[in-house]
């Protein structure tokens, strides 16, 4: 598609020809701010707007200057849209990226209320006083009117795309993938890279960002080795093309984004928007290539005015010409192929003005072959046009002649910059090349391998010999042979002139404020000088003074003009600044890429038990506990929370509940040593405890403070089941593998989770036995034979069975652990028989109420980190005579304070009235300062942690924690909460049963 | 103390929401009951006793080594860890028979054969279906390796059983459902 066809020059720029990428046979139509275009399969947005003669496509950030598109990739600092409609609407698209389709629909940014009618575009006028550091000078002083004023009218005022509202309804994938070697960037050097790796028989990933391998290279004179090398390296290796690598990170890994279906039409999307590609490789090859740099000059941000390099790929890849009536602005050779391509094209050429005197190369004699006036050691002083280009005033840099120069599109070329990204965001070092007026990567032995324009292997050749000789680098370094058979015959290339660095066109101070340097912050020459002027010489000081690198560009275009604009303020050596640091992502990445399937449903796991399927037939409430699902309550007959959980827990005090309790954690503990063991980790003895039997155990972090509860049975002399809390279970395992692996190995000691193995069901209520018996005929389950807090291997409905007489209510209870397959016949068993016995599921809500009517606390809920065992009032739990995690921190002045917050029961003096969790405790003394509902600061005496309706008794109750509050038994205090002060007497934490007469049934 | 009842797995024995994944490529099967027993140690102390109770099962060498002894395997999970993977049948007398020959030494069985379920995923897709959902490389495993990472937060073991035919995944029966939904998800992009 490379023939040149007749130039229509109806109106510039104008699709001139064929292109590489587009198809002239396929129309597509867009919509720009709500005018239709048409342009051609395989074009950018930017390109079909080119061709159809569009220059302004949006206003800049801080002055509202009438933008036009300045490059052909990923650079562009001025071309954002946003694109799509609704939830499937995207904010900061770049035009030059985004490939069209039919019915696309596009709009630009930053302007009110039209592109061509800015009302904001008189801040242009006032530029004079919005200089560098204007915000952090003029908003100062009035925090009301930042709040009301400067900041709401600082954000209306802010660029950039609108955020979609809605959920965002595409799909998005991600994958991991490894390989020996991955090559970044598939030109022609990381194309020679990937096949030589290729050829030494490693598995390669190559991945680019075009649409396409060696984008633009279709009239290269090495046009027949780049077609062979597709070929092989599409067969040998993994090749990913519209795909961005925008982060590189520890080890060899890499993150890139691949936008799978964006150059689809919505409904053709069916599969994944973009997939995410997590990358681990071996060896990695960076053939990322070069960003052309804009001049500095007055006006260099023009719509019409475009770097070098795009007007030549709107050229080769899109048949687009960017101007019929061009002048080019340069300091290097590159640009002089261009201007001759675009003339061949059919473009007209008015001259190359070039800031380098005496140049002698090839490129130039071309060029003065082909009959194009080049004016040496001359620069380009201002552009004419507002909207488009209509001229430029050239000038001789000695000061001499000056002359205006009619021209419809201006090109500009101010060198090139690697594109160290990837490089430096692995820790690679830069240096300055003078010859190239770059910096470079500093090569050492520990970095990535590089190739072609990154290293300054400019020139199909010097790439093709740079690639393969870095991808068999990469190859051999993993020990694999030496790839055989590069073979690329090609011409000589010219010799040439080198690149000038050349960061600024000198002008008056007062032109400066125009010689834009970050085109998306309108950074200018002049802040850069103010920078300077008031003391921030470091790169990274300027770049926060004045903006410079910031936005959604990164300052691609404009940093080291800044760099090199700072080094000749400073009058210092600009090869000892440092470009401003690399961080990933090298471009913006979808929200919707990097959370993948981690959304809705699938966020976080959903954990159920065996039983689940039961409680969901019986209709149950569920609550979550960890990623567990619970079952909350039971409602029959549309019955509320506190209706259900009413009757369950009356059904567990009068006659029989049945409980799904498999979410506990649950810990075998096997070996000789595993009672010592014990004896450590909690606050408890356990070297005496019988076979058979069970203990109640507290378990302290190193701080003294609670961090786990439960109860553990001795199966064996040298075996234990532990169980834990079920939000715990992890950690505990976590805690004891710790301690086992790092502090006492010599201990004979193995944990295994037995979580997932063991369902269990508690059976609790006075009638609990006679449910069990008819279970377990047979059995002696009465108190002498199996006595509390013992355990015993039963048969259950055929099943065989560990037993546990542990009460969580302060009924008579049996806890039966099954193995999960067979829980759901136990339980439906245990309700068949139970049915006689007013058998009745209750779930979590009543299992609390029910433990807080015996006052057992719950870790978690009722402390938080900060409350220790006897500040639960647990001494008898806490072992003197030996040392267990925490004993020590339990010693330190402010834990043994007597005065510490303690656990403690409250009664409310009106008996219906529920205390509010986390309601605040206020003595007495001090209710009468506060002022409800708006309270005054009075000290906290501590807070209610549980707080429920009891049934049984007909009356509220709650548990809190108070400051000294073991020794204020009887006391009235306030609770306060929700605008409400609820008077309660502090009094003991056990409200139902105090003597534990109802436990054996 | 035999079972009399035939138990009951979490996603059931035929779920329905595999049967379309064929169509793309992956075939997703729950395995029956299998006995399944945790066995913690030193080699050096115990392998010929294990060796010597479980026909020959060898649980020497290193971690995440499998190894096969007529019916059945051992996994090891660790330095001192194995899953030893029995017919379900077998895994009350294999339990007993390692306990009374480690009698004296320091070890620990325990069974735990409803502490996870099995999966076997196949077809042409099975990898790439892996390679959405781990960071691990499961392409050159053999039956000798596994694997033990997370599948979508939920901790699993990947067992090569026929590589590329059938990975084995054992998992917790608690998260099969999640993994099972975000296999059928993950199974619309592959």
């Amino acid at each position: 598609m490379t023939a040149t066809r007749p130039a229509n020059l109806r109106a510039p720029p104008v699709r001139a020809r064929g292109g590489d990428w587009v198809d002239d046979t396929r129309p597509i139509a867009v919509s720009f701010d709500g005018r239709a275009y048409t342009g051609l399969a395989g074009d950018t947005l930017a390109s079909a707007l080119l061709a159809n003669g569009v220059r302004v496509v949006g206003r800049s950030l801080k002055y509202h200057r009438p933008r036009g598109i300045l490059s052909a990739g990923f650079e562009e600092p001025n071309a954002l849209v946003q694109l799509g409609k609704g939830a499937h609407s995207e904010p900061n698209a770049l035009a030059t990226r985004v490939e069209i389709y039919d019915g696309m629909t596009a709009t630009s940014v930053n302007r009110w209320p039209s592109l061509s009618h800015d009302v904001f575009a008189a801040f242009g006028l006032l530029a004079r006083f919005m200089p560098a550091g204007f915000y952090y000078k003029t908003f100062l002083g009035s925090r009301v009117l930042w709040d009301r004023l400067y900041e709401p009218f600082l954000r209306r005022m802010a660029g950039f795309g609108r955020a979609p509202v809605g959920a965002d309804p595409e799909n998005y994938d991600q994958r991991h993938l490894q390989c020996d070697v991955l090559v970044v960037g598939g030109g022609v050097a990381g194309l020679a890279s990937a096949r030589a790796a290729c050829a030494s028989g490693a598995r390669v990933v190559l991945i680019e960002d075009n649409p396409e391998l060696a984008a633009g290279l279709a009239a290269s004179p090495a046009k027949e080795w780049i077609d062979v090398a597709i070929g092989v390296v599409k067969q040998d290796a993994t090749v990913l093309t519209r795909t961005t690598v925008f982060g590189a990170y520890d080890a060899g890994y890499f993150a890139a984004l691949q936008r799978a279906s964006d150059h689809l039409p919505q409904e053709a999307r069916a599969g994944v928007r973009q997939r995410l590609w997590l990358i681990r490789a071996k060896q990695v090859v960076l053939a990322t290539g070069a960003i052309e740099r804009p001049l500095v000059f007055p006006n260099n941000d023009r719509p019409g005015v475009y770097l070098a390099g795009a007007a030549r790929a709107y050229l080769d890849r899109f048949g687009v010409l960017v101007g019929r009536n061009v002048v080019a602005f340069t300091n290097n050779d590159e640009t002089y192929a261009t201007v001759i391509a675009l003339k061949k094209a059919g473009a007209a050429i008015a001259a190359i003005v070039d800031v380098r005197a005496n140049l002698t190369g090839g490129a130039v004699a071309l060029a003065k072959h082909e009959g194009i006036r080049v004016l040496e050691g001359y620069v380009v002083v201002d552009v004419r046009g507002r909207s488009a280009v209509r001229g430029v005033t050239i000038a001789a840099l000695d000061g001499g002649r000056r002359e205006k120069i009619a021209c419809d599109a201006l090109l500009m070329s101010g060198g090139w910059s690697p594109a160290v990204h990837l490089f430096s965001q692995q820790g690679g070092k830069l240096i300055y090349d003078p010859g190239m007026a770059a910096f470079v990567p500093d090569r050492r032995p520990a970095d990535p391998w590089c190739a072609g324009a990154l290293c300054g292997e400019t020139g199909v050749d010097a790439a093709i010999t740079g690639g393969w000789r870095a991808g068999s680098s990469a190859a051999t370094a993993l020990g694999k042979p030496a790839p055989r058979g590069l073979t690329a015959e090609l011409p000589d290339e010219p010799k040439g002139d080198a690149p000038l660095a050349f960061w600024r066109v000198p002008v008056a101070p007062s032109a400066e404020r125009k010689c834009f340097i970050d085109f998306q912050n309108d950074s200018t020459l002049a802040d850069v000088s103010l920078a300077v002027r008031e003391g921030f010489t470091h790169p990274e000081h300027v770049k926060r003074y004045t903006l410079t690198g910031f936005g959604t560009d990164q300052g691609k275009t404009g940093n080291i003009n800044a760099l090199g604009n700072i080094a000749e303020r400073t009058g210092g050596d600009l090869a000892r600044l440092a470009p401003t640091t690399f961080r990933p992502p090298f471009l913006p990445v979808t929200f919707g890429a990097l959370a993948g399937r981690e959304k809705g449903a699938l966020l976080d796991p959903v954990r159920v038990t065996a039983l689940h399927d039961w409680h969901v037939a019986a209709g149950a409430a569920f609550e979550n506990v960890g990623q567990w699902k619970r079952p909350w309550y039971y409602p029959k007959d549309g019955e509320t929370l506190d209706q259900a959980v009413t009757r369950e827990c009356l059904a567990v005090r009068n006659n029989v509940g049945i409980l799904d309790a498999s979410t506990l954690g649950k810990i075998e503990i096997v070996g000789a040593d595993a009672a010592a063991f014990l004896n450590r980790v909690y606050t408890n003895a356990w070297s005496k405890l019988g076979v058979g039997r069970s203990r109640y155990g507290l378990m302290c972090r190193e701080d003294g403070m609670l961090f786990d509860d439960g109860t553990t049975t001795r199966l064996a002399p040298d075996r234990f089941l532990m169980t834990t809390t079920t939000g715990n279970a992890a950690a505990v395992l976590d805690w004891l593998e710790e301690w086992l692996q790092t502090e006492w190995p010599d201990l004979k000691v193995y944990c295994t989770s037995v979580t997932d193995h063991w369902s269990t069901i508690a059976l609790a209520g006075p009638r609990a036995r006679e449910v069990l018996q008819c279970l377990a005929p047979g059995t002696a389950l009465d108190a002498e034979n199996f006595p509390f807090m013992s355990y015993q291997e039963v048969v259950v409905a055929g099943v065989a069975a560990r037993v546990f007489r542990i009460s969580f209510t302060g009924e008579l209870s049996f806890e039966i652990n099954v193995p999960w397959h067979d829980a759901r016949h136990v339980w439906e068993a245990a309700i068949t028989a139970g049915a006689a016995f007013g058998i009745t599921p209750y779930g979590t809500e009543a299992m609390h109420v029910l433990r807080a009517e015996k006052g057992y606390p719950i870790i978690g809920q009722d402390t938080d980190g900060t409350v220790t065992p006897l500040d639960l009032g647990m001494a008898w739990a806490v072992s003197t005579k030996k040392d267990f995690l925490g004993k020590r921190s339990l010693a330190r002045p402010d834990t043994a304070r007597p005065d510490r917050k303690q656990f403690v029961g409250l009664l409310t003096s009106d008996p219906s009235r529920v205390i509010p969790e986390g309601a605040q405790i206020v003595s007495e003394s001090n209710i009468a300062d506060v002022r409800l509902p708006q309270s005054s600061p009075v000290p906290m005496e501590g807070h209610v942690t549980s707080s429920y309706f009891s049934a049984v008794l007909g009356r509220s109750i709650a548990l809190a924690l108070v400051r000294d509050g073991f020794r204020r038994t009887g006391e009235t205090v306030y609770a306060v909460a929700d605008g409400h002060a609820i008077a309660a007497r502090i009094g003991p934490t056990v409200f139902y049963d105090p003597d534990g007469t109802r436990r054996d049934g | 103390m035999d079972r009399v009842v035939q138990g009951q797995g979490p996603l059931g024995d035929d779920p329905p929401m595999f049967a379309d994944l064929a169509a793309h490529g992956l075939t997703v099967s729950v395995v029956p009951p299998l006995g399944q027993i945790n066995l913690r140690g030193l080699d050096h102390e115990i392998a010929q006793a294990v060796a010597a109770a479980c026909n020959g099962l060898d649980v020497t060498g290193p971690t995440n080594r499998c190894v096969a002894a007529g019916a059945s395997w051992s996994l090891c999970l660790g330095p001192d860890e194995w899953l030893l993977v029995v017919p379900k049948h077998d895994t009350n007398d294999t339990a007993r028979d390692l306990a009374a020959g480690l009698a004296g030494k320091h070890a620990s069985i325990v069974d735990v054969s409803s502490n996870r379920i099995a999966l076997d995923v196949g077809g042409p897709k099975a990898v790439s279906l892996f390679s959405s959902l781990t960071s691990l490389d499961i392409s050159d495993l053999g039956p000798d390796r596994c694997v033990q990472t997370m599948l979508a937060k939920a901790q699993v073991i990947i067992h090569p059983l026929a590589a590329p035919t059938t990975y084995r995944v054992f998992l917790r029966p608690s998260y099969a459902r999640h993994l099972a939904d975000v296999i059928v998800d993950a199974t619309r992009f592959l």
